[in-house]
């Protein structure tokens, strides 16, 4: 139901793209005006989602340990599991971000039965690995897919982004050749997507929002494969759109490209103006979380709490020996003032 | 003589249904967890499963070996204390019974399999249920055991220090004199 | 009923958790699934004590229909909310970030026993997040349930009371989740705002109310308090002959021992308790214990932030009050979690304190520089390596000996290799569990966080079979008959998980297993062993 959901709402957004650039010829807004509206919403809900996370503290530090603390020389340390010096935790951080480490933590292989038992020994995977590696053919394939697209936008086109094409393609199947980001990038999403459906607990905590992103995605990842290899679009008009994008001229005058490219420039918009609400944030999210991206050294340096409430005392020793103070004498423990000391200062 | 080669024919297919039965017992969102192969990731699902398929084999023997009490224990101690009635708990036991008439109803409707194996299976699959009625007992027991140590080991200390328990001797079987002299 | 039940029948409450969406699954109190709720009295005391972080006190069951929740909860709790969102930037990250990928859902000990899909970390945490999107954000408001929003009725608060006092604290799930999105910490803030509309429970407030009044958990008045000391000690020297010093409340020394006082009375931790006592004479270790400051667990870790930081605060002053140069704490779990991640920041800086020196060794424990607390398998770990303690292990002969990473120690600092260093030198027969089941991936003995009450027993044993499947799997497989920890929650959960899951395995404390193996000078042939029973040999 909750994919229902999101599937029509991104099957909406198409007609809308379609019956927009399509039948009612607003290339101008479609082309123009959208994208700008969503990169300037974007930028905005962007940085004011960040700052409204940079404006809560880090009272304590609360790093996840995954591994042997800085102990003695002797024990050998496990720098990047629980890092004890920023260098270290800028270490486990490009560990986490670029290699998804805490999901590879599933990837342990399983052995069943061993040789003492009499059994053969097999290994097995836990299913997160399966997660991990969807998740890294996903994450990596955008990521190229986004960088190739800046040839759209620059000019001339540097040759880095030449040598990456040239990568992309090596495989030199189809022509034009195929790129294989592209394809992985389709085949991560409908993995994930797959993986929603077929897993019943994720089935049971995928919510609506779950989804959407994902088919907004493979919308979008489709559309692009669909201009490139089918409904061919001539690239020349279409880089001419994205530089006065780029250049904010609105005076380009916009024909000959196919009703496709709108809609792939459509479900983009939508994209990138739905992330700063989205749990797609998650993306800058994962910079912040105070469970990897501290050392685990607060016994070892002061951090200041900045609403520290100085009010929030002990019971102090002073209450403590009054109450029991008889008692403790009678026990023969130490007491800071004698029965009559006492009874004195009570008298005052 | 014709139920016991087809059941053991038929074993992985039985077992199969046996367990997939078991498993819907549980919330059905985490069945495709209880069927992971992970030994220490799914305790539940690796144990019952491993548990049924040795009780399935002593089953298929003429006497019971002094396995069958652990294995049932095995089953049983997890149920007992998940979210179930005790009925519930040990019902799913008796689920081999409907799997195998479920199996083979075409022979038992006609008469190729004789009611009197048919009989003594049941008898069997029954006396697994009552041994682990008892099991289920003393593991509900075992449960309440420890909410009163749990209690009196809060205090053990207190009591041995102002002794307000005696203490006796400990028994030494070398020195001391038979009882019945 | 029918008499001729099939399969099918026997399976209609395979429907019992419905298949409907979790929001309209209302909680359900069973017997030994939630703890009692705090007594009047202890919350009167905490609400005086703490200048009013306890109110709406009054009698009430979680199984009432009605819970009298006062009349403005839902601002009360929107306004806390609110605050603890600009307090943590971990809550609100947290509340942002989850792309509900699932790779906690099997995580939890809770899930993986029960199977209730509101023990999935990711669903307890939906719990608070669905009311952060329902009052706090605009798509939430808007798009309601399609945006994952709710309202805040009455069954949400029922529910985070069933839910969040499931949930230990233990922080597996936060190791495999891809944001190090901590589940202890929403679990924290949940309880923070359950107590601003006077829903807590009994097990954690009354001893944090006796921690603060009589420096223990459990109420123990000075007095009664070191007569059980002596007692020790008189055991001690029945034990070993030697008799052993025994200061307490002493100023001038320089070190000042704090550790848990469940180990004072209750077993096995007594046990433990002697081993520190006879350890610390035999190195002639200069150092006092102190009554104030008894309790080295602090359950204010469980109730709030400023309860937490009013009981720790008790170490930092005894120490300043004593005029010690530093602390050694003792075996515990989620104290040594205050200590590590929370103390320094809260009550420090500690500069009137020293950075620890092993006066034996010369060691300086540079990584507790800000502190100045060690935890004493730090310290005999340490000793052990510079061959100052005379040990005979084979006292220790009769146990096969593993060790159950606690979750703090654990997951909150790294302790891993220190006390399995100490016990491969007191024990010679040591055998680790199962790789995913030990160190930072250890199962939780499911009592921690307060919740290890007698009443919540089910659900104990419930959550229990991860750890009881792995130590069963090495009793059978390797005679295992001895379970080690350095946590006294542990001393108390596992006994009774032991004896569900893999009866004739017992619990024992680290420094129990040092104190049997420690040689001391002027000690009488041993023939028992800290329990009285007869040593390997001597039978």
């Amino acid at each position: 139901m909750n994919a229902l959901y999101s599937l029509f709402a991104v099957f909406a957004l198409v007609v809308i793209a379609l019956v927009g650039a399509g039948a009612a010829g607003m290339e101008q807004l479609f082309g123009l005006y959208i994208p700008w509206l969503a990169i300037a919403v974007f930028l905005v809900g962007f940085v004011a989602k960040v700052i409204g996370w940079a404006k809560s503290p880090v009272p304590f530090r609360i790093p996840t340990t995954a591994g042997q603390m800085k102990s003695h020389d002797w024990i050998r340390h496990d720098k990047y599991d629980n890092p004890a010096t920023a260098g270290q935790t800028f270490v486990r951080m490009a560990l986490e971000v670029l290699l998804f480490r805490s999901l590879f933590r599933n990837l342990t292989a399983q052995r069943f039965g061993s040789a003492q038992d009499g059994v053969d020994v097999k290994i097995r995977y836990a299913s997160a690995k399966w997660l991990w590696l969807f998740a890294l053919i996903f994450h990596y394939s955008f990521l190229v897919v986004f960088i190739r697209h800046w040839r759209l936008f620059l000019d001339p086109v540097p040759s880095a982004l030449l040598a990456l094409e040239y990568a992309d393609t090596f495989l030199q199947i189809g022509a034009p050749a195929l790129y294989m980001s592209g394809a992985a990038l389709a085949l991560g999403v409908s993995l994930l997507l797959l993986r929603r459906f077929v897993v019943p607990q994720v089935r049971y905590i995928s919510q609506p929002a779950d989804y959407f992103p994902l088919f907004l995605i493979l919308g979008v990842a489709l559309s692009g494969i669909l201009m490139r290899y089918w409904a061919k679009t001539d690239i020349m008009a279409v880089k001419e759109v994205t530089m006065a994008l780029f250049s904010l001229n609105p005076a380009v005058h916009i024909e000959g490209i196919g009703v496709v490219f709108f809609v792939h420039v459509f479900l983009v918009s939508c994209l990138i103006a739905y992330l700063p609400f989205s749990k797609l944030m998650h993306m800058g999210g994962v910079f912040l979380s105070p469970t990897r991206n501290l050392p685990n050294d607060s016994r070892a340096r002061y951090h200041r709490n900045p609403w520290n409430d100085p009010n929030v005392k002990a019971h102090s020793y002073a209450a403590y020996e009054d109450e029991f103070r008889e008692k403790m004498i009678e026990a023969g423990l130490p007491v800071e003032k004698t029965l009559e000391e006492a009874a004195k200062t009570e008298a005052q | 003589m014709t139920l016991a080669p087809l059941l053991a024919q038929h074993r992985e297919q039985i077992l199969d249904r046996w367990f997939d039965l078991i498993v819907r017992t549980y919330p059905g969102l985490s069945a495709v967890f209880l069927k992971k192969n992970h030994r220490w990731g799914n305790p539940v699902g690796t144990n019952i499963h491993g548990a049924i398929e040795k009780l399935f084999d002593e089953l298929l023997q003429p006497e019971a070996s002094n396995d069958l009490a652990p294995l049932l224990d095995a089953v049983v101690r997890i149920r007992a204390v998940q979210d179930y009635r005790p009925s519930e708990a040990v019902a799913i036991l008796l689920f081999v019974k409907h799997v195998v008439r479920e199996r083979f109803a075409a022979e038992i409707e006609s008469g190729r399999i004789p009611a009197k194996e048919l009989h003594e299976f049941d008898n069997k699959v029954d006396t697994m249920m009552l041994i682990a009625f008892d099991i289920y007992t003393k593991c509900r027991n075992t449960v309440m055991e420890n909410r009163l140590e749990d209690f009196k080991r809060n205090f053990t200390g207190l009591m041995r220090k102002h002794k307000i328990i005696v203490e006796y001797p400990k028994f030494d079987s070398g020195t001391s004199e038979s009882g019945d002299g | 009923m029918a008499w001729n039940v099939k399969p099918e029948e026997l399976l209609q409450y395979d429907y019992k958790v419905p298949q409907k969406n979790w929001m309209d699954v209302p909680p359900e109190f069973k017997p030994g699934t939630w703890c009692y709720p705090a007594k009047p009295e202890i919350l009167e005391y905490l609400n005086k004590a703490t200048k009013g972080d306890f109110p709406h006190i009054r009698e009430w069951v979680p199984t009432d229909v009605d819970w009298k929740l006062p009349e403005d909860w839902r601002e009360r709790i929107k306004k806390g909310f609110r605050e603890r969102l600009d307090k943590y930037r971990s809550f609100k990250v947290f509340m942002d970030v989850c792309v509900r990928c699932g790779a906690c859902a099997d995580k939890c000990h809770f899930y993986i026993g029960g199977g209730d899909p509101k023990n999935m970390p990711v669903l307890r945490a939906e719990l608070l997040r669905s009311i952060y999107r329902g009052e706090f954000t605009l798509a939430g408001k808007i798009l309601g349930r399609l945006a994952g929003a709710r309202k805040l009725e009455e069954d949400v608060v029922k529910e985070w009371f069933l839910y969040f006092y499931q949930c230990t604290e233990c922080r597996r799930c936060s190791l495999f989740c891809p944001y190090g999105i901590d589940t202890a910490e929403i679990t924290m803030m949940a309880r923070e705002l359950l107590h601003l509309v006077g829903c807590n429970i009994n097990w954690i407030l009354e001893p944090a109310s006796n921690s603060n009044r009589t420096g223990n958990h459990m109420g123990i008045q000075p007095h009664a308090y070191y007569g059980m000391m002596e007692f020790m000690c008189d055991d001690i020297e029945e034990i070993t002959g030697v008799k052993v010093n025994c200061p307490v409340n002493e100023k001038g020394h320089e070190v000042l021992f704090i550790t848990p006082s469940g180990d004072i009375f209750a077993d096995p931790g007594t046990y433990t308790y002697m081993g520190y006592l006879m350890l610390f004479h035999e190195i002639g270790l200069d150092y006092t214990w102190s009554t104030y400051a008894s309790e080295g667990g602090n359950f204010g870790l469980f109730t709030s932030d400023r309860m937490m930081k009013k009981l720790n605060a008790k170490m930092y002053a005894e120490a300043k009050r004593l005029g010690v140069k530093y602390i050694i704490g003792g075996e515990c779990g989620h104290m040594w979690r205050v200590l590590n991640q929370y103390m320094d920041t809260m009550n420090g800086p500690a500069d009137f304190l020293e950075t620890p020196v092993s006066p034996i060794t010369g060691t300086r424990f540079e990584s507790a520089a800000g502190t100045s607390m060690i935890h004493i398998t730090e310290f005999t770990s340490d000793l052990m390596k510079h061959g100052k303690l005379k040990l005979d292990p084979s006292r220790n002969d009769d146990k096969i000996v593993t060790f159950h990473d606690s979750c703090n120690p654990a997951r909150a600092m790294g302790l891993l290799d220190e006390p399995r260093y100490v016990i491969q030198n007191v024990c010679n027969n040591f055998v680790e569990m199962p790789e995913d089941t030990i160190r930072e991936k250890t199962f939780c003995c499911a009592g921690g966080s307060g919740l290890n009450t007698d009443e919540f027993m089910e659900m104990r044993m419930r959550g229990g079979i991860g750890r009881g499947n792995a130590l069963r799997h090495v009793q059978q497989k390797n005679g295992v008959n001895t379970l080690a920890t350095i946590c006294a929650i542990d001393r108390a959960t596992l006994p009774p998980l032991a004896n569900y899951w893999a009866p004739g395995v017992e619990v024992y404390g680290v420094h129990e297993l040092v104190a049997n193996a420690l040689v001391m000078t002027g000690e009488k042939p041993r023939e028992v062993d800290l329990r009285q029973e007869p040593l390997p040999g001597m039978e």
